[in-house]
This record gives structure tokens, sequence and C-alpha cells, in this order.
């Protein structure tokens, strides 16, 4: 227990150091971002976004502090941690994700009650920034995520979408797929949620079987989209298995490489990303302008997400991708 | 084991740092389309391209602002720097619709050649979308007038009065009608005091008429003016209407005077566009766009109202001593 603290700390104040190299001025704005690991996918392109700022901030005579989660298994609690260790360290402003704000909530306030301001990220919504008096919310929301992709397949000819929920009940997944319905019924399409049994999250095979069996069922349906990345690759097997290859148009919540692949094929229609570079770039490029210049935008939330990639896009976000943007 | 987990978090942390430094061969073009380097407006406009433009450097990329030698001639001069860009070959094109009948055939020339573009400053998401542009970063005068009304209101002031010195303007009359819907949702009123066109500019003419209407309308404890300079003049007529205690003062715009007057506490707040977000929020989304096809969906990026208030006047002098506000 001891140990792990202590390395914990060591562990921060190298990340510290690792920012403040090359800093001229001695006295500047400390701007201390919370965050997922390095080595998580979706967040090592959240802390490209934040590297890219750091230019800006070190222009302006300031550093930049990633206090980073060990690992996930307590998030809430960890990353209320982190912000009171960026309290304690004396930052000018903090920016952190708000993903448990049972949690969190209290270390928000307590950072306010210190007197540094707060900028949402990633996880929070406009509505919970109002609420804590943060600067703003910088992120996706769900709804318009799915309200996006609803619109997309209504104005590319879909009529009867399957929404494949892996994870029912989670509200953020519901939130996607009621956006999906909401935004195709605008051109006269419907959309039906698929829920999956919570035995098959995590298994491609029943999955895949599950959506073959539906499709089969109703060759009515034209469109399907997935919560995840991982479910739109058992879903583009399930369209092929059930022979509906060219016929059933494939989308998803997020992506990865196979599925930007399929997207330069054809085979999937496109795919909604919250585009987390931007997070983390604009997240600490406004942490910085506000702190210092008391500059601070009228529109809030600036959503990230959703940011459609299909074939019109395709080449500039692969580009993104191998450059460890997207 | 936790131990070894955390090392090797470290050791990925510290490569991230090293290669941020790598540059890619090849970045974005980006044409700016901006006034005059030397306006006070412009430069701090300016500043925010030029920060925004570190990162397009690190990448490969350029950052050129195209503005007119002088504003004799704004439309037609802004068309021809806007066909300036095309010709030199830009791969994304930012510029404010100052004078849409002379410079929308330029823009759609843009949209027609394939190059990204985003209207900034002046316009509105109505010319973004006429036009074929990703986004509109900049103010909305009736918006920002909402915003006063729904200050004055927070802070206690319910009856208001809007000093309009050019009747007619839309861009003003925009603002008195958006201090009013403002003012009046939060159970306030508020209304327009047009002065003549002969006091415009008039600072001595323009204290006189709000001294007397402060006298005439002993109910009235809020002003906003439209401009800084106006907000100068309503000061000290406040101050000879003898009515410091009951009237607050907001406005649009600011400088060093209006600035001090906050900090000295004789003017509630003053409303910014905050120039410097137009520039640097424009640059960052179009280099993104075209290096990675990133995109902002959120359309309409108000880059103002910023309220400057007791609050955060210090930040705000700050940015003014570096050149961002």
């Amino acid at each position: 227990m001891t140990i792990s603290k202590r390395v914990l700390r060591a562990a921060l104040t190298t990340v510290a150091l690792t920012f403040a190299a090359g800093t001229v001025m001695a006295e500047g704005t400390t701007i201390a971002v919370v965050g997922g690991k390095a080595d998580d996918p979706f967040f090592a392109k959240v802390k490209k976004g934040i590297d890219d700022a750091t230019l800006v901030v070190k222009a302006h005579g300031g550093t930049v502090n990633y206090l980073m989660l060990q690992n996930y298994d307590n998030i809430g609690g960890d990353a209320a941690n982190l912000i009171r260790t960026a309290i304690s360290q004396g930052a000018s402003v903090i920016a952190a994700p708000n993903w448990v704000p049972d949690t969190m909530d209290e270390a928000y306030k307590a950072a306010q009650a210190a007197g540094i301001p707060v900028m949402l990220y990633n996880a929070g919504g406009g509505d919970k920034a109002k609420e804590l008096g943060a600067i703003n919310y910088i992120g996706n929301e769900e709804y318009p995520a799915g309200l996006a992709g609803g619109e997309y397949f209504g104005t590319h000819g879909q009529k009867n979408v399957i929404c494949v929920n892996t994870v029912p009940g989670a509200q953020n997944l519901e939130d996607r797929c009621k956006g999906i319905s909401d935004g195709i019924t605008k051109t006269g399409g419907v959309s039906t949620q698929l829920p999956l049994p919570a035995s098959s999250f995590g298994d491609p095979t029943a999955v895949a079987e599950a959506i073959k069996a539906t499709l089969l069922k109703d060759p009515t349906i034209d469109g399907v989209v997935t919560v995840s990345a991982g479910d739109a690759n058992s879903a583009a097997t399930g369209i092929e298995q059930a022979g509906s290859t060219g016929k059933v148009a494939l989308a998803s919540f997020d992506m990865d490489g196979a599925g930007l692949d399929r997207i330069k094929a054809g085979t999937q229609l496109y795919a909604i990303d919250q585009q987390p570079w931007l997070q983390g770039f604009l997240a600490v490029t406004m942490s910085d302008a506000y702190v210092n210049y008391g500059l601070d935008l009228a529109t809030t939330p600036v959503l990230t997400g959703p940011g459609i990639v299909d074939a019109s896009n395709i080449d500039a976000t692969l580009a993104g991708s191998a450059a460890g943007y997207r | 084991m936790k131990y070894t987990k955390i090392l090797t978090a470290l050791a990925t942390v510290s490569a991230i740092a090293l290669s941020a430094g790598a540059a890619m061969a090849e970045g974005a073009k980006i044409f700016v389309i901006g006034g005059k380097a030397d306006d006070s407006f412009w430069s701090i406009v300016k500043r925010g391209a030029d920060d925004a433009g570190k990162l397009v450097a690190e990448q490969g990329g350029s950052v050129t602002w195209l503005g007119p030698q002088n504003y004799d001639n704004l439309g037609p001069d802004a068309a021809n720097l806007i066909r300036t860009a095309i010709s030199q070959g830009a791969t994304a094109i930012v510029g404010p619709n100052w004078v849409p009948e002379a410079m929308d055939e330029a823009f759609k020339a843009v949209v027609d050649a394939g190059i990204p573009l985003v209207i900034y400053n002046a316009g509105g998401i109505d010319a973004a979308d006429r036009l074929g542009a990703m986004n509109y970063v900049g103010s909305d005068d009736y918006l920002a007038g909402v915003a006063a009304g729904e200050y004055f209101a927070k802070h206690g002031q319910t009856k208001l009065v809007c000093v309009n010195t050019l009747p007619g303007a839309a861009n003003l009359e925009a603002q008195c009608k958006g201090l009013n819907d403002g003012v009046t949702k939060n159970g306030g009123t508020s209304e327009q005091l047009p002065l003549p066109s002969t006091s415009f500019g008039d600072a001595t003419a323009v204290t006189q008429a709000v001294a007397a209407y402060l006298q005439q309308h002993a109910d009235v404890t809020g002003v906003y003016t439209i401009g800084n300079m106006d907000a100068v003049s309503a000061n000290a007529a406040i101050a000879q209407a003898g009515a410091t205690d009951r009237v607050k003062l907001g406005g649009m715009n600011m400088d060093q005077t209006i600035l001090d007057n906050i900090k000295a506490g004789t003017q509630m707040f003053a409303m910014d566009q905050e120039g410097y977000y137009q520039g640097f929020l424009a640059v960052t989304i179009l280099n993104n766009y075209v290096n990675y096809g990133l995109s902002v969906p959120t359309r309409q990026i108000l880059t103002g109202p910023g309220i400057v208030d007791a609050s955060n006047v210090d930040a705000t002098l700050a940015g003014v001593a570096a050149g961002v506000r």
C-alpha cells in the first residue's frame, strides 16, 4: 500500500517533469489534466491532443501536467483522487472527465472552493458543466451522435434499421439507439433496437449469429448499426453469413482499423467517431485561454462528436489513424 | 505486479512526449482573410491564427494572413484576397463575410474548387449554410444582447435603457432587441434611447442625452451601450445625473478605460467578441480537417459574448497586455 502510493506519486512527478522540460519561463500556469491510461487506444489519441496543445501552452509560458489513471478498476474514486492531487500541487486549472458524478462531483467542488476553475471533457455533458459551474464541456453527447447517424441512414436510402445493443440498459447505449430511431424517423424510416442478452457480450460469434438470425427473419431490414467498433466486426460477419452483403448497410458507433478498412472497401457505410484528439486539444487550449486571459467561449458545450467517417473522408481519416490522431 | 505496470505506463508516456516533436512532410496551406494587421481588433484575431499556426507548422503546413491595405473598398478588396488565396494553392480558406453582395461569388469559387471553407467574424451560420462552408466561428449581435439582458436581470437590474447612437443599423438594432428579450424573459423591461446622428462620436452630446434620460426616468437601473466610446460617455452621464448608486452600466466592446472602470467598480460589465478565438478556432478546425478529416460538429461556434466583470477583469487585463484581448 505504502509502496504503491509512493510509486504513484513518483510516477506523477515524472510526468510533470516530462512536460515541463523545454519551458523557458520560470513562472506560468499549470494545467492539470486527468485522463485515462496512455496505452488505452482511445486515450492515446486524447493524449496526443493534449501534447499538441502543449505547444500553445508553452508559448504562453505555462505547463501541462497529465494525471493518469493507472488502471480502470476504480475509475470514479481514483479520478477524484487525481483531482485532489492536482489541487494539492497548486494547479491553475483542472480539466477532467466526469466519469462517475456521484464519486467525482465533490472533488470538482473542492477545486473550485480552492479557487481553481475546472473544465469537463470526454464525459459529463453540457448540462453537467453548467451544474458544476465548469468553464465548458468538450466532448461527445450520445443522443445527438445517434441522431446524426439516424439522419445519415435516412438520407442514404435506409428505411428499416436495427440498432444492435450488446449492453441493453446502459444509459449511453440506450441514448445512442434512441437517437438513431429519432433521426431516421425524420425521413419516414424506422429503427428498432435489437437487445442482446448479457451472455453474448464480448462473444463475437454469438453477436454475429444473433444478427444473422434477425436479418433472415426480416428481409425488409436494410441497415444495421452497432454500439461499438467490436460489435461492427461481428455484424459484418453476421451480414455476410445471412447473404445480405450489398443489401444491408452497416454502420457503427466508434471505429477501429477493421471498420476503417471496410469503409475504404465499401462494405461499411459509415462510422460515428467522437474524435478524442479534439477533446484533448480543445480542453487544454481552452483551459489555457481561460486561466491566462479570461477568454471563455459563449458556445457550450463544444461537441467533438459525432464526426462521421464515410467514403468522402476515409483517406484523411486513415492518415489520421496512422499519425495517432484518430 | 502493480509496480511493473506503473513502470510500463511511465515508459509509454515518455515515448509519447519524445515523439511529439516529429513533423509531417507536408501539411495544410491555410489562408486567412482578415483585417489590417495594424487594426487593434484584427491584430488580436491574427494572434489567435498565429497560435493555432504553431501546430500547423509543426505538422509541416503554413498559415498565411491576407489583409486589405485599407478599408476604403472592403467588399471587392476582400473578394480579391479570396481569389488570391485560391490561385496561390490554398488547401483551406478562412474569411469573414463582411459584404455578401461583393464577396459571395468569391466564396462560392472556393467551395467549387473543393477547398474547405470556414466563415468567421461576420456572416453568421446563415452565411456558412448559404455558401457551403463547414462552420461559422464568431459572434452574434442579437445573442450578445440577450446575454446582456440576462446578466442585468440576474444582478437585479430589470428596468433598462439601450443607448443607440446609430439607430437603424441592423447589428445595433439586433443588440437592443436582444437586450429587451433577455431582460423580459426575466421579468424586466427595456426601451431604446435612439440618439440623433448628429450626436454620433460626440461624447459630450451622448453624455448629456443619457444624463437627461436618467433624470427623467427615475426607475431605470441599467444602461446598455453599443460601443466602447458610448460606455465612457454613459459612465460620465450616470455620475452627472447623481445616479451612481441606482444605475449600473454594461455595454458592448472594451478598451483599457473600460477595463479600468470595471476594476474600479464604475462599470458593471463589458462584452467582448473574443477575436482571439475566431482566429484560433477557425485555423484549428481547418488544419485538422485537411490533415486528418476531423471536424467539429457543433455548428456556429460563438466566440462571444464573453462577459468581463469584476470576477475576471484581472485575467482580461493580462490578456490585453499579452495582445490576445
